[in-house]
């Protein structure tokens, strides 16, 4: 059935029309765009918003409102709220305002290094420093988020390995959440714990989100019951750079510990970069591998987080295999060495026995 | 009027369409705008709603009784609520435009809630079937603004 008209009714028709054929108007245009980008729109999330703005002009042009998306990247990242400046960056980020922030930041990363090379747009210089924006929910609701600006150009930096620490050791913070004391409860934590981590740096105006979501290993401590769970995504590395590695690991780490009254306290959240011979990034490379994440491709996030856990088995096998890869040529090597060694040691007896 | 049995006095509504709706005020007093009319003394005559026909105001006091009463339970309008939603669109448009009208706010808030509902999750070419509207961009349009929304549903 074709809609008598797509285009927006005022308020003053809708009478006349609705007397007339009551239930026959089942186009969202008999509801005044105001409202529906005041009570309607306001209600969706940013995936839902950005989708209905591909239905039609008159849904594009309503959901193209800045307020929209602030008011959803506020409540999607509520880190991003308490820090003047981020605000700021946020509201200017280019090229649509938080739109473009959220559409950044919120799907899950995929590093592609042959998409990294954009050919329209040469990659701006390594920023000079990074913030975190970094938010933790347990069941939806928030239990942990801070802001961090990490500087990137010191030699400190760039030479010692590449690590983003949101606690000082001797800072704890609380969750209403009772500490898991077995492995059922662990594993129920891994559904039910979710974690952004927002990579931005503020002079290219750029961002990325480094969290696979979902955790991608959860793992109690049999004695001290501490319980470690790991978020990750795997960036892939331009040959080009010279690495000897294709992919690297952003792992991020939030240790949690029990407190006397049984409840849950977060007691680290870091974030390091780790090579697939397992040796951990230093600054400067770091800041190569996030430069082509900045670029990569972004991909939609399921609510379950396979996709993340899928990519780091993955990169676990590959790791594995490179390993033995490797144990096997330095086997090979080490039986040169001794077959070698033999014949020296034979020919030089029957050397001495013949002479 | 006055000699009705009800405790509560009565409003005669009469809706854009002609149709007169006689209310207990107490329900009627849900409707903002009706309640101001209550209270600036207006509200003798059958009050004219131009912007509401007959059918939704029918819908809109069925919601304002079942609120307006004191004995219902928070969990048991839930219920109702949830079942007083599941209506086919026209109908849940008209009960939006009525409600914005009339200023319910709870009214408004349900069925709104029920329309981003519907939507929630959805790919484009499944909102414009729900919503049913047309695809009114053209192709170079439709890829760009594809292109750029892709992260959301693919």
């Amino acid at each position: 059935m074709a809609p008598p008209s797509t285009s927006p009714t005022p308020t003053g028709t809708i009478a006349g029309a609705a007397a007339s054929d009551v239930g026959a108007s089942t186009t969202i245009s008999a509801v005044h765009p105001d409202i529906l980008s005041t009570h309607i729109l306001t209600l969706l999330d940013g995936p839902t918003l950005a989708s209905a703005s591909c239905a039609s002009s008159t849904l594009h042009a309503l959901s193209s409102d800045h307020r929209l998306w602030s008011h959803i990247c506020q409540s999607t990242w509520p880190s991003t709220t308490t820090d003047p400046r981020l605000l700021h960056l946020i509201s200017g980020f280019p090229p649509t305002g938080p739109r473009s922030f959220f559409s950044s930041s919120f799907p899950l990363l995929l590093s592609d290094p042959t998409a990294a090379q954009n050919p329209h747009r040469p990659s701006p210089p390594p920023p000079p420093e990074l913030i975190s924006a970094v938010d933790i929910h347990y069941r939806g609701n928030l239990i942990f988020s801070k802001v961090q600006e990490t500087e990137t150009v010191t030699g400190w930096f760039r030479c010692s390995p590449f690590r983003v620490d949101l606690l000082d050791p001797k800072d704890v913070v609380m969750t209403p959440i009772q500490h898991p004391d077995g492995d059922d409860t662990c594993r129920e934590l891994s559904n039910d714990l979710s974690l952004s981590w927002i990579l931005i740096d503020p002079i290219g105006r750029r961002a990325v989100n480094l969290s696979s979501y979902k955790p991608v290993h959860v793992q109690r401590h049999w004695l001290t019951g501490e319980v470690q769970v790991r978020y990750s995504s795997i960036l892939a590395v331009d040959h080009n750079k010279g690495s000897s590695s294709e992919f690297v690991q952003c792992g991020i780490v939030v240790t949690c510990g029990g407190s006397e009254g049984g409840e849950m306290q977060v007691r680290e959240v870091s974030l390091q970069a780790e090579d697939m011979d397992g040796m951990h990034l230093n600054g400067k490379d770091g800041l190569v591998v996030l430069q082509t994440a900045f670029e990569g491709k972004r991909l939609k996030r399921g609510r379950s987080g396979e996709v993340g856990r899928k990519r780091y088995e993955d990169f676990l096998a590959k790791k594995r295999e490179r390993r033995e890869r490797k144990a096997r040529t330095e086997g090979r090597l080490d039986m040169m060495c001794v077959a070698f060694g033999v014949s020296i040691f034979a020919a030089f007896w029957i050397f001495v026995l013949c002479t | 009027m006055s000699l009705s049995p009800s405790t509560s006095k009565m409003l005669s509504l009469k809706s854009s369409d002609g149709k007169v709706l006689e209310v207990e005020e107490h329900v009627a007093v849900l409707c903002e705008t009706i309640k101001s009319l209550v209270e600036d003394g207006c509200a003798d005559s059958p009050i004219p709603l131009a912007n509401v026909d007959g059918a939704t105001l029918g819908n809109v006091m069925e919601w304002c009784k079942k609120h307006a009463d004191q004995k219902a339970s928070a969990d048991d309008l839930e219920d109702w609520d949830a079942e007083f939603v599941e209506r086919d669109q026209g109908e849940l448009y008209h009960l939006i435009m009525a409600a914005n009208y009339l200023n319910i706010k709870g009214l408004l808030d349900l069925i709104c809630q029920k329309v981003a509902d519907m939507i929630k999750g959805k790919h484009p070419e499944k909102i414009r079937e729900i919503f049913n509207i047309e695809n009114d961009f053209t192709p170079e349009q439709q890829e760009q603004i594809r292109k750029d929304n892709s992260w959301a549903f693919e």
